[in-house]
């Protein structure tokens, strides 16, 4: 594999597991050196629901890599299905802070301890910001991923052209978070069938599917991509 | 990968056409412009080249047979070619300037899609469509209906025949690239200085101002990302469009 991110540094929040961990992996195999900030981490774990304490680890990793830090990915997210009745204040914040107000956090560290003249961001958001599901109510997962994209439209305006910022939005990936992941026997075979039916490619996304994207936007090869959103979902949001 | 790429003469196209080689693709390239013969040439001993008007959507029909037989198979499609059309309000526009428009920028590339669907169904490996649209295909903007129209339409059917493919593995997606530097952008603002009473200069600086990177693009910033669209590092992303425009549209 080439070495687009020889010499480059990175930091990948939830990168521990799915689409964190498989795109911590993928930086690595070219070349970049990666920090993880992960509640599970072994060296440093962080809970992101603390913003001093993330910023503080944050800064951590700029310092250890040895390298210049100048890509960030914000992976780390939760999902919780609760229907609308049942989500009481707790679980609002609990979900906004993790997947939208953290990011910020993360971001507001790495843009502080930024030392290179180009750096880029990519946000992990999710399709579920803009589609409804009724078997799977989620209104703080998708108001948290709806505020996300808004925050990567405007880190990408008011840190241009120095940082560019770009969103991935996954479709149902093979994940730990995909509600799939907990179901077993029938409830799992019919799900698996709902999941199929519903994507036009037929088939759950991998996480390698998601990595590939991210480390597109992260590289040269996107350096006049910024403020952009980027469905990997095998075609749903076409429909 | 075998792939044709129209309006590889220049501009983007030639761009494309010119990463999709380095990569290691085998190229053909097909213009309206007899110049696409020496560029070819110049490009790589490999590649192809088609002499077509795509104002004639048969003639584009044909290109695309002779290109996937130079080739022996196909499976990428890249829809570069494309012109301005009038800069006119709606009222003054007339149906004529729009049907030249949409036959370059609309009909042509369904055509060649709709053409592209066997061989790459015939093909061994996976395979893909990608149409350049453009911002304007996205957002309108006063006087230039025509080509807006036609940009949008070019998006429409890529979700449509993205949505149609999906099941046999082909992949279709649009770039909707921003302000990028070519002779057509250049003419454009030409244009719109002799209109308006400004110079080119000042209509310069005046788009490059609505630009957060801070830049116009480069015919290469829109190749790499097509590049990309037609890698196996894009296999789970169909029925997009990807804006290529230095963050313009988030302002």
């Amino acid at each position: 594999m080439s070495g687009r991110f020889e010499g480059r540094g990175a930091i990948v929040t939830g990168g521990e597991s799915g689409i964190g961990l498989a795109t911590a992996e993928r930086l690595r195999a070219e070349g970049a050196a990666v920090a993880i900030l992960d509640r599970a981490s072994s060296d440093d774990p962080v809970d992101l629901a603390e913003a001093a304490a993330t910023s503080a680890a944050v800064e951590r990793a700029c310092g250890r890599l040895g390298v210049p830090c100048d890509l960030l990915v914000n992976a780390a997210g939760v999902h919780r299905v609760q229907p609308l009745d049942s989500v009481s204040t707790e679980d609002w914040d609990a979900v906004l802070r993790i997947n939208a107000a953290a990011p910020l956090w993360v971001s507001q560290a790495f843009h502080r301890c930024l030392d290179s003249a180009a750096a880029a961001i990519v946000n992990v958001s999710s399709i579920g910001a803009d589609r409804v599901a009724k078997t799977d109510p989620a209104a703080h997962y998708r108001a948290s991923k709806a505020a996300l994209n808004a925050l990567t439209r405007e880190m990408a305006v008011e840190w241009a052209p120095r940082v560019r910022v770009n969103a991935v939005s996954p479709g149902p990936i093979e994940t730990p978070m995909l509600p799939l992941a907990r179901m077993s026997g029938k409830d799992r075979e019919e799900a698996e069938r709902t999941f199929d039916e519903m994507i036009p490619m037929g088939r759950v996304g991998r996480v390698e599917d998601v990595a590939s994207a991210i480390c597109f936007l992260l590289s040269d090869d996107a350096s006049y991509l910024t403020g952009v959103n980027l469905p990997v979902d095998g075609g749903i949001t076409a429909c | 990968m075998k792939a044709l790429v129209t309006g590889a003469a220049r501009g983007v196209g030639l761009a494309t056409a010119r990463r999709l080689a380095n990569d290691g693709a085998r190229v053909a390239l097909l213009d309206r412009d007899p110049l696409v013969e020496e560029v070819a040439a110049a490009l790589d001993p490999r590649s192809a080249a088609i002499v077509a008007d795509l104002a004639d959507d048969r003639a584009a029909v044909t290109g695309l047979g002779e290109a996937t037989a130079a080739m022996g198979g196909l499976d990428a499609l890249v829809n570069c070619a494309g012109i301005g059309g009038p800069t006119t309000p709606v009222a003054e526009t007339e149906v004529a300037d729009l049907r030249r428009v949409l036959d370059v920028n609309l009909i042509a590339p369904f055509a060649l899609c709709a053409a592209a669907v066997e061989p790459m169904r015939a093909g061994e490996g996976p395979a893909s469509i990608v149409n350049i649209s453009s911002v304007l295909g996205v957002r309108g903007e006063p006087n230039g209906a025509p080509y807006c129209v036609s940009k949008a339409g070019l998006r429409m059917l890529t979700e449509v025949l993205a949505l149609e493919l999906a099941p046999t593995g082909i992949r279709v997606n649009a770039i909707a690239p921003g302000a990028i530097e070519t002779d057509m952008h250049f003419d454009h603002l030409r244009e719109i200085a002799a209109a308006d009473g400004t110079t080119f200069d000042e209509e310069l600086a005046r788009v490059r101002a609505g630009i957060p990177i801070g830049r116009h693009g480069t015919p290469d910033d829109v190749a790499a990302t097509v590049a990309w669209l037609t890698s196996a590092d894009a296999g789970y992303v169909t029925g997009q469009t990807i804006l290529v425009d230095g963050g313009g549209m988030d302002r």
